[in-house]
């Protein structure tokens, strides 16, 4: 993927502002469920309920993003988005809760909601975001390079000396240092573009 | 999305916020360049300046920096400058490059040019002379001649562009591990025809800037290596006093020590005297003459003397690497021929092996002919004997084929004439046994000369005669056709028991005869006289006589002719009888009457003139009365005669007289 495509290639949001483009729900379901069920995970949420929370979450999101407007609201996206899933994940609990009418579980839920407050949502997924993006890009990355390279990197990140990472792979030193910046070169840049193709944040 | 990687994350989310590598990270660097240089190192510090190793961040890369000490007065800040301009114009692969010329933040003036690496040319002399083995191989006379002919080339373009060094040493020249050489320290360098002010000349003439000569030396340059005219004030310097350095350099690196030695004041004395040290090869070096001859031309006290220009040394050198003489060294014809050899070592050595091959060659061949034209003499010598001994041969086999031929003949000869005289005369005394040799001969001589005729002849001739007339017919050939023909005739011919054709027969054949044939006579009577030999009864011939006298007697009838077998006598009566016998000399003298058994003859009324017709008859009696014979001189041939009848008259009484008294003759 070549520079040229970065710069023109549309973000998630003003394809979602677009009605005719059907791949976009899609696409943003694709980049967001994960990151949403993480987050989900992180609150809390117990395993049976994630994933139709999840659910409805991505569509509230989706709904809520034309009429976002970022140029000027750039910041307040993290708030934007850590608001819905609380309302949802809020939501979500008390039909629950009336439908069952445990007193457990509505103390839990009570709990959850005041346990987790909006703000800390929003921490929890800016966080999170950070992780779940440099966990792409691993998954990206992962595949291009022989085995061997990413585990240079990853013992290098450990601050393993190179010479010590060379002795262990059987490797010349030179050629440690040369496969760990490659791969971090890569790694780097991979980061670079998944924060622009999500573009929900710009840090 | 791997666990591994899950973990990974969480633990370097911190990689988020990291910025991937710079894109252009040179242009970046040179953004934020705030010190371009960056001392590292000290290299040499001299009387005046000091040259520092030091890595230049635009570049990147080391570069040599020189600069003034910090105690020289400002004053020398042109000077120095001056040098590093005057470098700085002269580009050329040979001469150290000039980089950056400038002012640093002390106000101080610096320059930059290239690190030299490698050793000067001085530090190799040095280890030459060491006998530092890997100096040695590394640096043989032809190397170091080339490094000398790449000063040339940077002191020639040098003067192209008006600048002498008049600095030229083996210190001043960098030599590069892989053959580059540069020549440095242009600080004494001077731009020839341009006027520069008096304090500068004084500045240039007192001050050391290449930190070998002190301040308190008057002299510009160094000992050793500089011209005479520079070791005084007042001459004027230009591209010659190079020329001369150049011829030191050519010397040291010849005898791998400089030409002139002693303290500084004694040097100086001799480079004005000129007393160069005598070049030896107490290195074991081979010192070439014809370099010899460059260096004393380029190291002529009188200037004008010395060469011309850089260009003429470097292709005086180059002259003597490619293997021709020097113009220096004035050669001889002898000197040019060698060099000519040698710089043509594989060419020389190929024609010398060719000669030599030739030649051998040439021997070998000379001698394989001399060996073959010795064979090819006793081949000569042999086949001659030989041709010799086949003459004497040739000679003894045409004696004895002349010998054959000779005694072919002689037989041929032999044979005829013995034919002859078979069938003159014995074919009438002994037929059978002459007509049987005669048949014999000419057999035998017809398998030897099947072309003989006279053989043939003969064969023919004695069938015929034999009357086997069926081997005749049998016979291819042509001759006697007259004879072939009636052998054809007679061939059924009625025969006796005895094998002969009858009497009659016989008389027939010889009427068929007469007058046919040449010899017909001879034939008839040989006839006869073979058939009578063989039958051995002469009685029944009268016929056949009969005939034969007919063809003597052509005129004749055959009347008058009267034999009677019992009383045995014979009556001739006719007068055209003339003859008893062939007058013709090949005819035997025998007559034909002789095969009739007679006593008695009576020739009355013949013709018969001579009384020798009747020769050789055997008869008692005789008459010839009435006859034509008048002479009785050979009566007594008939030997038996009893009686001879002559008419009255017929003879005078004196020839009667005469006749033999045993014969009793009665006239009547």
């Amino acid at each position: 993927m070549s520079a040229g495509d970065w710069n023109t290639r549309l973000t998630l949001l003003q394809r979602a502002q677009d009605p005719d483009d059907d791949q976009a729900w899609e696409d943003f379901t694709r980049y967001y469920h994960k990151f949403v069920m993480v987050i989900l995970h992180q609150m809390g949420v117990n395993e049976n309920d994630k994933n139709d929370l999840a659910q409805e979450v991505l569509l509230s999101l989706w709904k809520s993003l034309p009429k976002l407007d970022f140029d000027s609201s750039r910041a307040r996206f993290r708030t934007w988005m850590s608001s819905i899933i609380h309302r949802r994940v809020i939501d979500h609990y008390r039909k629950v809760h009336r439908r069952s009418n445990k007193i457990e579980k509505f103390r839990s839920e009570e709990e959850l909601s005041e346990s987790i407050s909006q703000p800390e949502i929003e921490k929890l997924i800016q966080s999170e975001w950070e992780v779940y993006v440099v966990q792409t890009a691993m998954d990206r990355v992962s595949p291009i390079f022989s085995g061997k390279a990413m585990e240079v990197f990853k013992l290098s990140m450990d601050n393993m000396p190179s010479d010590v990472i060379a002795e262990k792979l059987h490797l010349q030193r030179t050629s440690v240092n040369k496969l760990k910046n490659r791969v971090k070169d890569r790694l780097l840049k991979e980061i670079q573009q998944i924060k622009q193709e999500m573009h929900l944040f710009n840090e | 999305m791997s666990d591994n990687n899950k973990d990974f994350a969480r633990k370097f989310a911190g990689l988020f916020h990291e910025a991937p590598s710079e894109e252009t990270p040179i242009y970046s660097e040179l953004q934020h360049i705030t010190q371009r240089y960056h001392f590292v190192e000290t290299v040499a510090t001299g009387g005046m300046k000091t040259i520092t190793k030091v890595f230049d961040q635009s570049t990147s890369r080391h570069v040599a920096m020189a600069e003034l000490l910090p105690d020289i007065d400002s004053t020398f800040n042109e000077l120095f400058l001056k040098e590093a301009r005057l470098t700085a114009l002269l580009e050329h692969p040979n001469i150290i490059s000039i980089h950056d010329i400038g002012v640093n933040e002390d106000a101080r003036p610096f320059f930059t040019m290239d690190l030299k690496e490698g050793n000067s040319l001085q530090d190799i002399l040095r280890r030459l002379k060491q006998q530092d083995q890997h100096y040695v191989n590394a640096y043989p006379l032809h190397e170091l001649l080339s490094i000398f002919l790449k000063v040339c080339d940077a002191v020639s373009f040098a003067h192209s562009r008006g600048i002498i060094h008049l600095d030229l040493k083996p210190a001043n020249i960098q030599v590069g591990r892989f053959g580059e050489v540069l020549v440095c320290d242009w600080g004494l360098g001077k731009i020839l025809n341009q006027h520069e002010t008096q304090d500068f000349e004084e500045i240039l003439l007192n001050t050391d800037l290449l930190n070998h000569v002190t301040q308190r030396n008057s002299v510009m340059g160094t000992p050793g290596y500089m011209a005479p005219e520079q070791t005084e004030k007042g001459h004027s310097l230009d591209d010659s006093s190079d020329i001369f350095a150049l011829g030191c350099i050519l010397y040291s690196l010849l005898c791998l020590k400089a030409p002139f030695s002693g303290s500084t004041e004694e040097v100086l004395e001799k480079t004005r005297k000129g007393e160069i040290i005598k070049p030896d090869n107490d290195l074991g070096r081979l010192i070439p003459e014809s370099l010899i001859a460059v260096v004393n031309r380029a190291m002529k006290s009188d200037k004008n003397q010395r060469y011309s220009s850089v260009g003429q040394i470097k292709l005086d050198v180059q002259k003597y690497l490619s293997g021709f003489s020097t113009e220096a060294e004035e050669a001889s014809l002898m000197k040019e021929l060698h060099l000519l050899i040698k710089r043509n070592k594989a060419e020389a050595l190929t024609c010398m092996a060719a000669l030599i091959i030739i030649f051998s060659l040439c021997f070998y061949f000379i001698g394989a002919l001399k060996a073959q034209v010795d064979v090819a003499k006793n081949e000569t010598t042999k086949a001659e004997e030989a041709a010799h001994n086949l003459q004497i041969e040739k000679d003894k086999s045409d004696q004895l084929l002349q010998e054959s031929q000779d005694l072919l003949k002689r037989l041929t000869q032999n044979f005829l004439s013995e034919s002859e005289l078979n069938s003159k005369t014995f074919i009438y005394e002994y037929p059978l046994k002459s007509l049987n040799k005669t048949l014999n001969n000419a057999r035998e001589l017809l398998k030897i000369d099947p072309e003989n005729t006279n053989a043939r002849h003969h064969l023919i001739f004695s069938l015929f005669l034999m009357q086997r007339f069926d081997e005749l017919n049998a016979l291819p050939f042509q001759e006697y056709k007259v004879l072939r023909e009636l052998s054809k005739k007679y061939v059924d011919a009625p025969r006796d028991p005895i094998g002969l054709i009858k009497v009659n027969s016989l008389a027939n054949l010889i009427a068929d005869l007469r007058n046919k044939f040449k010899y017909d006579y001879s034939v008839a009577l040989r006839l006869i006289a073979y058939d009578n030999k063989v039958r051995g009864n002469a009685n029944y011939y009268s016929q056949a006589v009969v005939e034969i006298l007919k063809m003597i007697n052509p005129s004749w009838d055959k009347k008058g002719f009267n034999y009677s077998y019992r009383e045995q006598r014979l009556v001739i009566s006719s007068k055209s009888i003339e003859f008893l016998k062939s007058p013709e000399y090949y005819a035997s003298g025998k007559t034909p009457v002789s095969f009739l058994n007679i006593v008695s003859l009576k020739i009355t009324g013949t013709s018969i003139k001579d009384i020798s017709e009747l020769d050789g008859l055997k008869i008692s009696i005789l008459d010839i009365s009435y006859s034509d014979i008048i002479n009785l001189d050979k009566l007594y041939k008939i030997r038996s005669l009893k009686k001879l009848i002559i008419h009255k008259g017929q003879f005078p009484q004196k020839q009667i007289k005469k006749i033999k008294e045993s014969i009793n003759v009665e006239i009547i």
